[in-house]
């Protein structure tokens, strides 16, 4: 599985036009201005909401294997 | 309003503007970055910019999605652009009416008189076939006045009248109904005899 690099940022603005992230510009150590990016008290709570669901998920189908190798 | 809609459109030109630039900004230094890192990781310095845009992927393509990103949502552009279609369509037809007044007389004067001829059947209709008392005021304070002479109970209404004495409201015998309005048998105008209205 390989995902280009680029393909980051419509996955970035997007989080951005919704208010989870906020990105600003700040120099590297070697000096060089780069976009950083930041999540905000809704990106986290967002990324709560999509932890706990993922984990429902991978739970779910962790029960499910394991039926059928019983 | 549209001196505002002017305004709006120029302000998202510029903030629109901006954003193209500082996306853009934003891409050359992930590339330069990429660039460093593949240098460091070893490679040729003659590839590493075409490494590095290999690593970011189709450039075009992030561009596109990325601008996407920033615009409404599907189902709002969906929505806007519906709108938008509609007063286009809405405006077109006013100003082609402007430029054929005849045309739009006659239009006008076929909808008044398909309009009027259509209220005019359903009033006629409403007056002789449905209401069984046209015109009448509070008709359902109606009331049916019958007699009957209790003491004779097959003589009926007729059998009354034979007898010598006339009676009045007040006697035990005479009765007070109120009739079905809507009714064609108690309808006042074809059994005036029978029926009075109070």
């Amino acid at each position: 599985l390989q995902i280009d690099h680029g393909s980051l940022y419509p996955a970035l603005h997007r989080m951005v036009r919704k208010g989870w992230l906020t990105g600003d510009w700040q120099d590297t150590r070697k000096g060089r201005p780069m976009k950083f990016y930041r999540l905000t008290p809704a990106g986290r709570r967002q990324l709560e909401a999509e932890r706990s669901n993922w984990e429902q998920v991978c739970r779910a189908i962790g029960l499910v294997l394991k039926g059928a190798q019983g | 309003m549209p001196m505002a809609g002017w305004i709006d459109r120029l302000r998202e030109a510029i903030t629109r503007e901006k954003r193209e630039a500082d996306f853009e900004r934003e891409l050359k230094a992930h590339l330069e970055e990429e660039a460093d890192e593949q240098r460091d990781a070893g490679v040729a310095p003659e590839d590493v910019r075409d490494a590095a845009r290999r690593a970011l992927g189709n450039v075009p393509l992030i561009r596109e999605d990325t601008r996407s990103a920033w615009d409404a949502t599907g189902l709002e552009t969906v929505a806007r652009e519906l709108f938008k279609g509609v007063r286009q369509d809405v405006v077109y037809g006013l100003r082609s009416l402007r430029k054929q007044p005849a045309f739009t007389a006659a239009a006008v004067l076929a909808l008044a008189l398909g309009v009027g001829a259509a209220t005019t059947i359903t009033s006629v209709i409403e007056g002789v076939l449905l209401d069984p008392y046209p015109m009448y005021r509070d008709v359902n304070r109606l009331v049916n006045v019958q007699l009957w002479d209790l003491s004779k109970p097959n003589a009926g209404f007729r059998g009354f009248f034979s007898g010598a004495r006339v009676p009045r409201l007040s006697d035990r015998g005479a009765q007070l109904r109120r009739r079905d309005r809507r009714t064609r048998r108690g309808h006042p105008l074809h059994d005036r005899r029978r029926h009075r209205t109070l």
